[in-house]
């Protein structure tokens, strides 16, 4: 099965002769057309049918978004909506049913492959079994651009221009969620030129991410099936381990992003931030501005904004919301919906709290407030720890871990 | 002047120390890349190569690194000498011939490449050495990439063995891709076969191929991972450190169990298009793989992956053997798979018919071979060879140049 370290190794092989390549032709329509053929042959690598699901999945985003694009009023609204179901689906039924929509999608998608061409089939039938890598984001960035232009708030996309959005090789299968104008803003793409300096910084940037990933990450691995495994250890290593894990998770996690912000800046290309040292964070909603900030951008912006985040009436109800669908957006079981609303209670109290402290005077950086700041620092990431077992362990197993870590026995 | 010079330095700035950076970093990964080997020694090659232990390294060379490898083809096999005649055996795991032990210990293991060597007289007195590819659920395209590697060896006989289970079987015409990454130096002079291996291989397996002979550390790749591995499972890694080890119920964990999403490739594909709830026995799926996946079609990938195969050899000129492992008779004894057998066959000899050298030959040995159930310890895989060894050196000595023309062409050789 293939996995974002090989995804990544051959995106950083195929950068070889793709940095060169994108800087020596100059019209921006060539270089989303290369860009795009490399995201095609990545796919392809990973299984023929996965580089067909994604074509025909982005050309229709492109029609959707053209359709939305151009109609008006209540046709404009059922568009929308219709469409809305359509892309959100897929990822929803992979989240509901991981199994049966796994087997289908691959048995279908490679039905349909061999039926273009037996060849292509029997090199489709060698990758066996793949799961949807990157479904997720995909989706989240073909609503992103729906909603977009839902909203009318830039002109609509060519079919090129989409398909170059959503094949984009550096972010396709972990993210960051970027949007359309971190790519390419008013015809940027033809602009870019060859910097020495972005290409150290990219270089640079996946050379940290490889640490991260391969150095710092993996050796903490185990530590997953010290907690899948819980009842064989005793408490104190179930708490180092979920130390560990925590840590595992976010240097995986981040290292992947740095991968893919630094394979974008050997374009060129600035992708924002997607992590900024979430635990070291005074406050858990310091914490969501600093984790997974693609995501977090893209909930604030199509959630937490509409469902009224900056009122005073609904600004909790959206602050409950936008955290549940960035808990359900990594899974969609009940131990998720508990790790939603176990951080929705972390933030309302946040909110309050901070709301309240903000009308006191800041505390001096003397030595007591340098170790109030190291304590809430230190409470934020227990607090943040507690909830990580909700994102391994199925349901039945809950309540038995965490009474293990409280030396219960 | 000064504005001359500021011109110059603008220009030096813009344009010469611009590829600078790019050098800087080139020098720091070629120093490091360097300088890894020099401290951190890989583990010995034996240790990761299949099969090895049981036989004497002077009379045969497993060359496949298959133990859950990253690594392909070993690449410290010698230089022919002037001594040597060199044949290569490229099959699948029925070139083992496995005789269970009678006093519970260990299995006696011997190969057919080596089981062969005694019988063979037309060497010209030179001292046999075999090449072994023998791949454990090997496929076809894996036996082609197994027969450019063999022949650039320079082999003074050739013999494959190809699997009727496998040898049209559409659905599996690949299992191991660590083998691709030599492709980079086996295919390059054969531009009709790189739509498949373009196809096939991931971009990272063609560097690591292109890398190998320059850098040491990415040619023993696998042999640094295999260190790792040792090390975590002597202690190093952090789940085998003292505090991480398991006190409460450390009864054993129960099988995995198998879903539809088993990730073998073939295992997917035959659970979930023939409706099985689990993978049956290697008997059971074997049958069912003959029945439903099975392609004789021209426009088929399996035969132009038999075609390109063909190619080479005949290109080489070199003397060999194709032939098909013989089935147990009992599998036979269902009529739709001889029936499938015969259609096997004659694909095969259609494919015979098509190549005129004579030093290429074809033998089919199912149904007829002389192997009785008795001989098998399941469907292919054999414990009592000796009579299909008979056969064998014969079909080999059919082949073969007499000695004295084989001595004078060797002796043509530098």
């Amino acid at each position: 099965m293939h996995d974002a370290a090989a995804y990544f190794a051959d995106l950083l092989v195929l950068a070889v002769g793709t940095v060169p390549l994108f800087f020596l032709v100059r019209r921006a329509a060539w270089r989303r057309a290369l860009l795009t053929l490399v995201g095609v042959w990545l796919l392809f690598v990973i299984a023929p049918r996965l580089a067909i699901f994604y074509l025909g999945y982005w050309l229709l985003v492109a029609g959707v978004q053209a359709l939305v694009g151009t109609t008006k009023g209540w046709l404009r609204n059922l568009v929308f909506l219709v469409s809305l179901v359509v892309f959100v689906s897929p990822m929803v039924l992979w989240k509901l049913f991981p199994e049966a929509f796994t087997v289908d999608f691959n048995l279908w998608l490679h039905h349909f492959t061999w039926n273009l061409s037996p060849q292509l089939g029997a090199i489709d039938a060698v990758k066996g079994m793949v799961i949807p890598i990157g479904l997720s984001f995909s989706t989240f960035r073909a609503l992103d651009l729906l909603i977009t232009a839902r909203l009318g708030l830039y002109e609509r996309l060519s079919f090129g221009r989409v398909l170059f959005y959503g094949l984009f090789p550096p972010i396709m299968v972990i993210g960051p969620i970027a949007q359309y104008e971190e790519l390419e803003k008013d015809d940027s793409l033809a602009r870019l030129r060859f910097r020495t300096a972005d290409l150290g910084l990219g270089l640079g940037r996946i050379a940290i991410g490889l640490v991260k990933v391969f150095v710092l990450a993996l050796p903490l691995k185990s530590t997953e099936q010290i907690i899948l495994n819980f009842p064989a250890y005793p408490p104190a290593t179930l708490w180092v381990a979920l130390f560990l894990f925590a840590w595992y998770f976010y240097l995986n996690f981040s290292g992947f992003s740095d991968m893919a912000i630094g394979a974008a800046r050997l374009l060129g290309i600035q992708l924002k931030e997607n992590f900024s040292y979430p635990y070291f964070q005074p406050n858990l909603q310091r914490f969501w501005s600093s984790w997974h900030m693609s995501l977090t951008r893209f909930a604030q912006r199509n959630i937490y904004v509409p469902a009224g985040g900056y009122r005073t009436r609904t600004q909790y109800l959206a602050l409950v919301a936008t955290m549940m669908v960035i808990a359900l957006w990594h899974d969609l079981s009940l131990p998720l919906l508990i790790f939603g609303l176990y951080h929705s209670a972390g933030l309302l109290v946040t909110r309050i709290y901070v709301g309240r402290r903000k009308r006191k005077p800041a505390p001096a950086a003397s030595l007591s407030g340098r170790l109030r700041l190291g304590l809430s620092v230190c409470a934020t990431f227990g607090f943040v720890m507690m909830s990580f077992p909700l994102v391994l362990l199925p349901l039945g197993q809950i309540v038995r871990y965490y009474a293990k870590l409280a030396f219960w026995h | 002047m000064k504005k001359l010079l500021k011109l110059l330095q603008s220009f030096y700035l813009a344009e010469v120390a611009r590829p600078l950076p790019l050098l800087r970093i080139a020098c720091w990964t070629g120093l490091f890349l360097w300088l890894i080997p020099t401290f951190v020694h890989p583990c010995e090659l034996r240790e990761v190569v299949e099969f090895q232990e049981y036989v004497d390294p002077a009379e045969m060379v497993c060359v496949p690194i298959t133990y859950h490898s990253t690594d392909g083809f070993r690449r410290d096999i010698a230089a022919k000498k002037a001594d040597e005649f060199r044949y290569a055996w490229i099959g699948g795991s029925s070139l083992l011939v496995r005789r269970p032990s009678s006093d519970g210990l260990e299995d006696d293991i011997r190969f057919l490449p080596t089981l062969v060597q005694p019988l063979l007289r037309k060497t010209g007195g030179r001292r046999p050495l075999a090449l072994m590819y023998s791949l454990e659920a090997g496929r076809l395209y894996d036996e082609y990439l197994c027969v450019l590697d063999a022949l650039s060896h320079q082999p003074d006989l050739l013999v494959v063995e190809l699997n009727p289970v496998w040898v049209y079987c559409d659905k599996d015409i690949s299992f191991w891709p660590n083998l691709y990454a030599d492709g980079v130096r086996l295919i390059p002079p054969r531009p009709q076969d790189w739509a498949y291996y373009l196809l096939l291989t991931s971009p990272s397996k063609m560097a690591e191929g292109a890398l190998s002979p320059v850098f040491s550390v990415v040619n023993d790749r696998y042999r640094y991972y295999y260190r790792i591995v040792q090390w975590v499972q002597r202690g190093g890694g952090l789940a085998h450190r003292a505090a991480m080890q398991p006190t409460g119920d450390t009864a054993q964990p129960a099988p995995p169990r198998q879903t539809r999403l088993w990730t073998m490739p073939i295992a997917f594909w035959f659970m979930n298009e023939l409706q099985y709830d689990r993978f049956p026995d290697p008997g059971v799926w074997q049958e069912q793989i003959l029945l439903h996946y099975f392609n004789t079609s021209a426009a088929a990938a399996n035969a132009h992956i038999l075609d390109m195969m063909l190619r080479a050899i005949r290109d080489s000129g070199v003397p060999t053997l194709i032939y098909t492992a013989p089935l147990n008779p009992e599998v036979l004894r269902n009529p739709q798979v001889l029936a499938r057998m015969e259609t096997i066959n004659a694909a095969l000899n259609h494919l015979a018919d098509s190549v005129s050298d004579p030093a290429v030959c074809f033998w089919l040995t199912n149904p007829d071979h002389p192997l009785k159930p008795e001989d098998y310890i399941d469907n292919l895989h054999l414990k009592n060879p000796e009579k299909f060894v008979d056969q064998l050196v014969d079909r080999i000595a059919r082949i073969l140049p007499p000695p004295r023309e084989q001595t004078r062409a060797h002796e043509d050789h530098p």
